[in-house]
């Protein structure tokens, strides 16, 4: 098992000032850096790796903090692909299915990956996202965190490990598109002693583009809710490109749905019914994702439809929360975009657009709707009165009928 | 014909071509459409058809694919709105015939109770917004005409396509073989007139039925009939068991009230045939078939507004001979409309606010059916009046 670690700091002057390397650690006075820790690990097994299915598992903390600059952009909650990637299902199509949980289920990722389980076991589902990829024989497990100030963080090597690589950079340089990193890099012999650090340069190219907030697109639901909430983006600021699309990504829970047949998205996976209420969906639906294509130009509007939830005690609404991503897909024409040092794209909505794409966030929101939910205290009264109401009905028009006139 | 009934009719169908064109307008242009949600699905489902697949590929489609053929020129024309006419065809076909089965005496009398479905907003907005209701409502009265000119084993045809479009008229043979029997004083083929008309619907429902499931198997079966049997309830709609079948379907151990529903409907629908006597005309069959529906309706474990449609085509045979004061009929009529409009209110608050109005929902189901049973005791109760001081005055 091979480890790498990464660590940025927005910073550039202290990263030196943090830094004491020994002989064979390197310890990290805490300043709010990024770390990605990578592990990798070549699975066991004896069938050819062509056969293998991909799978990729994500986890992202819901609560809103400071986004990872070395992170790709995950989707809220944990997040099971398996499937095909692009290149084995002919050039359009992606082929892979989703599990979707909003909680954190460590069962759910030892089920498809034995292996990983002596790596998480430490795992803080609270203070880090998780991005774990298996290509043919190879898994790669990234955990992405911020470090607290003031902490002091010692990388070494571990029994576990066969190799160890860490690299600590500063942001030289940002703009739209480009990152240029600077800092030293260092790897340990199997002794566990360091062999050497030098220094390092990176550039690349960011899949992933980020807004800062105050320049989001607006993106409201549209009031009055009731039981089919309308999600509005209004896109009138952004002018039609021919490079660029404007797409919106959504993962819903199983209180909500979309009907395919009214709003034509581009893909919808999961739980499609238009019918069943909320508790009636088979156990081992999560929900459904989806994708809409949006007009430039104009205000968009996305139709979602409630279902019934099951009725509780009291009068009741149910809240269903679900994650909006609006983004613009634009060719960039540069294969350098996936030569990204720190993530490659995997299954996911990255799956349906080709390897040049560059992917700028426009507005990425957890939207609540509420849903009402019956009385269950009422349910006698309920009985009683619709039983009397018929027995009654019955005797009045029985009487109505064969009475003589 | 008369002037005037020309005028009826030209009138009946410019008010649906008016309805027609503006709904086209509006899906055009209003964020709301005017068209069906249901038009849609027969729509998509054509489609299938058109390209000979299977009707059921389309999610929800619920109904016998035989409607799905028939809007396959939607395809062939490439305009959606082709099938509106075919069921505005449909619409226009159950005003004729029923003004050629009402029995007035008054020429005018016959179009004012003709224009109850002629030129009926309800009944109209319904057809143009590609509901197909019009389709089983013309069947129905078509039989009634065949039985008018004694022809049982067209009736039959007629009656049996109805019951293979939609299950409830399978209803109607109860009161229809009573009505047939109850002419045996009059007719002394009865026996074999109730022959012809019982083997032509048996054989035509059933042929129409194995053929669809020649062509689509089980999925025919458990789409168009099953799936009713099966189906849970849980949308707010009219039914007075709505609210308790709700509550119901979330509970572990289920009762049994969803399955016990259809009792007292079906003994009230039952019973009412057995109001027919020896002197029942063709118009008192068509009032008990009017009763009986109303019934149904209301007794139902589902109701929506197109259910009243099925039976609006039979109100004026009711009517025909009605001895109700107009006052009263009034005060009727302003309950039935009263108690709806409170229904509706709240289920507007529940699906456009999302207001917890379930409780509210449950008393206006209740008002609502109260409603319609004092107003079907009110119209057996004239029905029964009139008959017998018919059979006094005769026996004088």
């Amino acid at each position: 098992m091979r480890q790498r670690i990464s660590v940025v700091s927005k910073n550039h002057d202290v990263l030196s000032e943090d830094l004491d390397i020994q002989d064979n650690s390197v310890v990290m006075r805490g300043n709010g850096q990024f770390i990605q820790r990578r592990w990798t690990i070549e699975r066991n097994v004896t069938l050819p790796t062509s056969s293998l299915e991909a799978t990729r598992i994500t986890w992202k903390r819901a609560k809103n903090c400071q986004q990872n600059i070395l992170e790709p952009t995950l989707i809220n909650g944990l997040n099971v692909y398996v499937g095909n990637r692009t290149e084995s299902n002919g050039p359009m199509l992606p082929n892979f299915k989703l599990v979707h949980a909003d909680e954190f289920d460590e069962d759910m990722i030892y089920d498809k990956l034995p292996e990983v389980a002596t790596i998480l076991q430490k795992f803080d589902e609270g203070l880090a996202d998780l991005d774990i990829q298996v290509e043919g024989a190879t898994i790669k497990v990234d955990e992405y965190f911020q470090v607290e100030t003031d902490s002091l963080v010692k990388v070494k090597i571990d029994e576990h490990l066969s190799k160890l690589e860490a690299g600590f950079f500063s942001v030289e340089s940002e703009d739209n598109t480009e990152v240029t990193l600077n800092g030293v890099r260092c790897m340990w012999l199997e002794n566990g002693t360091i062999d050497k650090c030098q220094q390092t340069m990176l550039f690349y190219q960011q899949a992933h583009i980020r807004r800062p907030i105050d320049s989001r697109t607006p993106l409201t639901l549209r009031q009055p809710v009731g039981l089919h909430p309308n999600v509005a983006i209004d896109l009138r600021e952004h002018d039609n490109k021919t490079q660029c699309e404007f797409f919106s990504y959504i993962t819903l829970p199983r209180e909500l749905f979309v009907d395919k047949y009214q709003s034509s998205p581009v893909f919808l996976h999961g739980s499609q019914d238009l019918e069943l209420p909320e508790y009636k969906l088979p156990a081992d639906v999560w929900g459904s994702e989806t994708m809409f294509r949006l007009q430039p130009g104009i205000e968009n509007e996305i139709k979602l439809h409630s279902r019934y939830v099951r009725p509780v005690d009291g009068v009741a609404v149910n809240t269903a929360s679900f994650d909006l991503l609006v983004f613009k897909a634009c060719d960039s024409g540069s294969s350098s975009v996936r030569e990204n040092p720190f993530y490659s794209k995997g299954l996911g909505f990255e799956a349906y657009f080709t390897e040049d794409t560059v992917f700028t966030h426009l507005n990425t929101t957890k939207i609540e709707v509420s849903i009402p939910a019956g009385n269950m205290n009422d349910y006698h009264f309920f009985q009683l009165t619709t039983v009397l109401c018929v027995v009654v009905s019955l005797v009045y028009l029985f009487a109505k009928f064969f009475k003589n006139t | 014909m008369e002037l005037s009934t020309i005028a009826l009719f030209l009138g009946s169908f410019t008010l649906r071509i008016g309805f027609f064109l503006y709904g086209i307008y509006q899906d055009a242009h209003f964020e709301v459409k005017y068209t069906d949600i249901d038009y849609f699905v027969f729509n998509d489902a054509a489609k299938y058809a058109y390209y000979l697949q299977s009707p059921f590929l389309r999610d929800t489609y619920r109904y016998t694919p035989l409607l799905s053929w028939l809007l396959v020129p939607n395809h062939y024309f490439k305009w959606i709105h082709f099938g509106k006419m075919i069921f505005i065809g449909f619409d226009l076909l159950t005003g004729i015939l029923i003004v050629v089965l009402l029995d007035c005496t008054s020429e005018r009398r016959r179009k004012l109770l003709a224009s109850l479905w002629l030129l009926n907003f309800m009944v109209i907005t319904i057809s143009t917004r590609g509901n197909a209701e019009s389709v089983v409502c013309c069947l129905v009265v078509l039989t009634m005409y065949f039985l008018k000119i004694d022809n049982f084993v067209a009736a039959g045809i007629a009656y049996g396509t109805s019951i293979h479009f939609k299950l409830y008229p399978v209803m109607y043979c109860l009161p229809i073989a009573v009505f047939i029997y109850q002419t045996r004083s009059r007719s002394s083929s009865w026996f074999k007139n109730l022959i012809k008309i019982g083997i032509s619907t048996a054989t035509t429902a059933a042929a129409l039925t194995f053929w669809m499931y020649k062509l689509y198997g089980y999925e025919y079966l458990d789409n168009a009939y099953l799936y009713h049997f099966y189906r849970t309830d849980h949308r707010h709609n009219f039914s007075l068991w709505n609210m308790l079948l709700y509550l119901d379907s979330a509970t572990l151990k289920q009762s049994s009230w969803p399955k016990l529903a259809f009792v007292p409907q079906a003994a009230v629908t039952i019973a009412l045939s057995f109001l027919l006597d020896n002197t029942a005309s063709l118009s008192d069959l068509m009032s008990i078939l009017f009763f009986q529906t109303f019934t149904f309706v209301a007794y139902n474990k589902v109701c929506t507004s197109q259910y009243f449609i099925w039976y609006l085509t039979f109100l004026p045979f009711y009517l025909q001979d009605t001895q109700i004061s107009r006052k009263k009929g009034l005060f009727m009529l302003f309950l039935w409309v009263a108690s709806q409009a409170f229904w509706l209110s709240q289920a507007y608050l529940l699906e456009f606010k999302g207001k917890n109005v379930f409780f509210n929902i449950f008393v206006a189901s209740v008002s609502f059916f109260i409603s319609n049973i004092w107003i079907l005791g009110q119209m057996v109760e004239d029905h029964r009046i009139r008959n017998h001081s018919l059979k006094v005055k005769k026996s004088e």
